[in-house]
């Protein structure tokens, strides 16, 4: 389409680009404080949690699949790291595999429903959000579980995880090295690797990828363990920051991950999309919390712009397409 | 046919925005710096009455004493309260207030403050670390105290009461506190567990829970005359275990006078009064002790703001 009209087709071609570079004007004209380099450095922290997450679930979108159980397993694995750590008082190394593998066996639950049972991706992690939700509501006894073990804020593993939460080297956060090596990785992973042109190519023509020999279920099955583990690591991290299990974490994380690969180019009918560019997507949706929250808006005013500029960003990438 | 699905969509898009930047402009043209010393706030939440009137009392006090007041809320969220604390810390704010997500874990959003030589002040929900430099809140003895004396007048000397709680909130602690030491000194009697000690039944902040358990204090109790619910979801639940066990005859007596709550003691059942907080006053006081502070005068640690009963005859 558009063959005509270049202006048209260079700004629906480059559609999240110009969107962000409003949004970016517009708080830098609008925000007093936003455009401050102590600001700036701010966002890739901020966001850095939702882009862990945001990176797992593209892989499972691109699949065709859609994950919603991920905030749940946040809050799951951050009660179970706690109470392990609380009440068990396991060396922290022994605590963080055993709390990654409770919220990675989420995932396998999920991926094995959708693989042997054929259960739409969409009921299979619903229900696994609402039965993840609810056994940490359950094991946390409705309140939350502090880390309080004496002097463990000076143990050196522990330390090492907090201080991957909430500190930083050479002027950068330590998450946010973390937060990039994993997109790095897990970008690379989907680009140049065999198992990452069996993602896409499962998502593409699941029947053709099948019969020339793809084996569609492992696919499917390890993107799920995979996006359940890496909201595992994300649900210890928060432990660790905020010192307890809170099972109320990542309340809506997982429609904040599901927005960044959208706005990112990733197509909920699978096959396609670009982990890289859900890191940008989900900048955006940072910079855009960021901002408004400078901006002093009250939160329903968040949450209506937010959806708003959402739904304009996918509207581009859909245009687009045609 | 392709060709215009298309340019109907791109239409549609530029509305869209059209529509947004209209929405994100609109407001704030009004406000720009002002010059004004600065007071962050990051509420626990804005979408409940009590924080909407707290809120009102912390905006309206601070407008009217000069202040220019930038008040966010966390959404019951840890990581928006510290995110929330960061874009305040943006505005080189003269003073914080923080309704905490997370009274234990909060001193570390307290320090991002402090380290910026920013004092902290806590309103309706303390910090139990950190530095701040007061903590605003209801007088929630006085409340406990004031339900007492009620239900005194109410069921009379020697009365039978108990009490349904929450355990592990201080807030409901001291309520319960100010209501047995009180009851006790105006001679109410208390259900006993066991121990002999004044028992009280754990309804958990759930309207089911707090029915089952009122139910069992009215089927072991013929004497029962009164029940104090610590809040008004628990009083809730245990109206229903009152009516349910057909003893319109005992006293009711709830906490925090919701809407639901003010509603049910107009209509004049067995729901017959509620501790009602101040939260305007919360928020008032509050800006008031951080003008004070600002000015150099010494400010107490802890200061309570005086509630009030409702019961329907305002």
């Amino acid at each position: 389409m558009g063959k005509k009209n270049p202006v048209l087709n260079f700004l629906i071609e480059n559609g999240m680009y110009i969107v962000m570079l409003l949004i970016f004007v517009y708080f830098a004209a609008s925000a007093p404080g936003f455009l401050t380099a102590n600001n700036l450095a701010r966002i890739p922290l901020q966001s850095a949690f939702v882009i862990l997450i945001a990176t797992g679930m593209t892989m499972v979108i691109i699949t065709g699949g859609i994950d919603l159980s991920v905030g749940s397993v946040v809050a799951f694995t951050a009660v179970i790291f706690s109470i392990i750590l609380k009440r068990y008082e396991l060396a922290v190394p022994l605590a963080v595999l055993a709390a990654l593998a409770a919220g990675s066996l989420s995932g396998v639950t999920s991926g094995f429903f959708v693989v042997k049972f054929r259960v739409p991706p969409f009921i299979a992690t619903l229900a696994m959000m609402t039965i993840a939700r609810g056994l940490a509501r359950l094991f946390a006894q409705n309140t939350k579980i502090f880390i309080e073990n004496p002097g463990i804020e000076k143990y050196s593993d522990f330390i090492m995880i907090k201080q991957v939460a909430v500190t930083e080297a050479i002027g950068i956060p330590y998450l946010v090295i973390l937060m990039l090596a994993v997109v790095t990785l897990l970008g690379l992973v989907l680009m140049k690797t065999r198992f990452g042109r069996y993602i896409i190519a499962t998502g593409g023509n699941e029947e053709a990828s099948r019969l020339s020999g793809v084996n569609v279920n492992r696919v499917k099955f390890l993107v799920y363990v995979i996006n359940a583990f890496l909201a595992a690591a994300v649900g210890i991290m928060m432990a660790s920051k905020f010192m307890n299990g809170n099972p109320e974490f990542g309340v809506m994380w997982e429609l904040d991950a599901i927005a960044a690969c959208v706005v990112g180019g990733t197509s909920l009918m699978g096959g396609k999309g670009n982990i890289f560019k859900v890191l940008l997507g989900a900048l955006l949706i940072g910079m855009l919390d960021n901002g408004l929250l400078i901006q002093g808006r009250s939160s329903e005013m968040i949450y209506i712009i937010k959806g708003i500029i959402i739904l304009g960003a996918v509207i581009i990438d859909q245009i687009k397409e045609r | 046919m392709k060709k215009r699905t298309a340019t109907a969509a791109t239409l549609l898009a530029a509305l869209g925005f059209v529509l947004c930047a209209a929405l994100i402009l609109a407001p704030s043209c009004s406000k720009k710096g002002s010059g004004k010393k600065v007071i962050g706030v990051s509420l626990l939440k804005e979408n409940d009455d009590f924080y909407k009137t707290l809120k009102k009392g912390l905006q309206e006090t601070g407008e009217k004493m000069g202040y220019e007041m930038v008040i966010l809320s966390a959404d019951t969220d840890e990581d928006k309260q510290d995110k929330n604390m960061d874009a305040i810390l943006l505005k080189n704010p003269s003073a914080v207030v923080l309704c905490p997500v997370n009274s234990r874990g909060v001193h570390t959003i307290i320090k991002k403050a402090t380290a910026q030589n920013v004092p902290v002040f806590t309103a309706d929900i303390a910090a139990e670390r950190g530095e701040v430099v007061a903590h605003i809140a209801s007088d929630n003895y006085m409340g406990g105290q004031l339900a007492a004396e009620r239900m005194a007048k109410l069921i009379g000397k020697g009365g039978l009461v108990t009490i349904i709680y929450q355990p592990g909130t201080e807030s409901v602690a001291a309520r319960v506190k100010g209501f047995v030491d009180k009851g006790g000194e105006l001679g109410l009697t208390f259900i006993e567990d066991t121990d002999g000690n004044v028992m009280q039944y754990d309804g958990n902040d759930d309207q089911q829970k707090s029915e089952e358990k009122a139910k069992t204090a009215i089927a072991g109790n013929p004497a029962l005359k009164g029940i104090f619910a610590a809040n008004d979801n628990m009083a809730t639940g245990a109206e229903a275990a009152i009516l349910g066990s057909g003893r319109g005859d005992i006293v009711l007596i709830g906490y925090d006078a919701s809407p639901l709550a003010q509603k049910k003691i107009d209509a004049g059942g067995v729901w017959k009064a509620d501790v009602m907080q101040n939260p305007y006053d919360i928020g008032k006081i509050t800006v008031e002790t951080i003008d004070k502070h600002i000015k150099g005068e010494k400010v107490n640690a802890v200061i309570g703001v005086a509630v009030g009963l409702y019961d329907g005859k305002k």
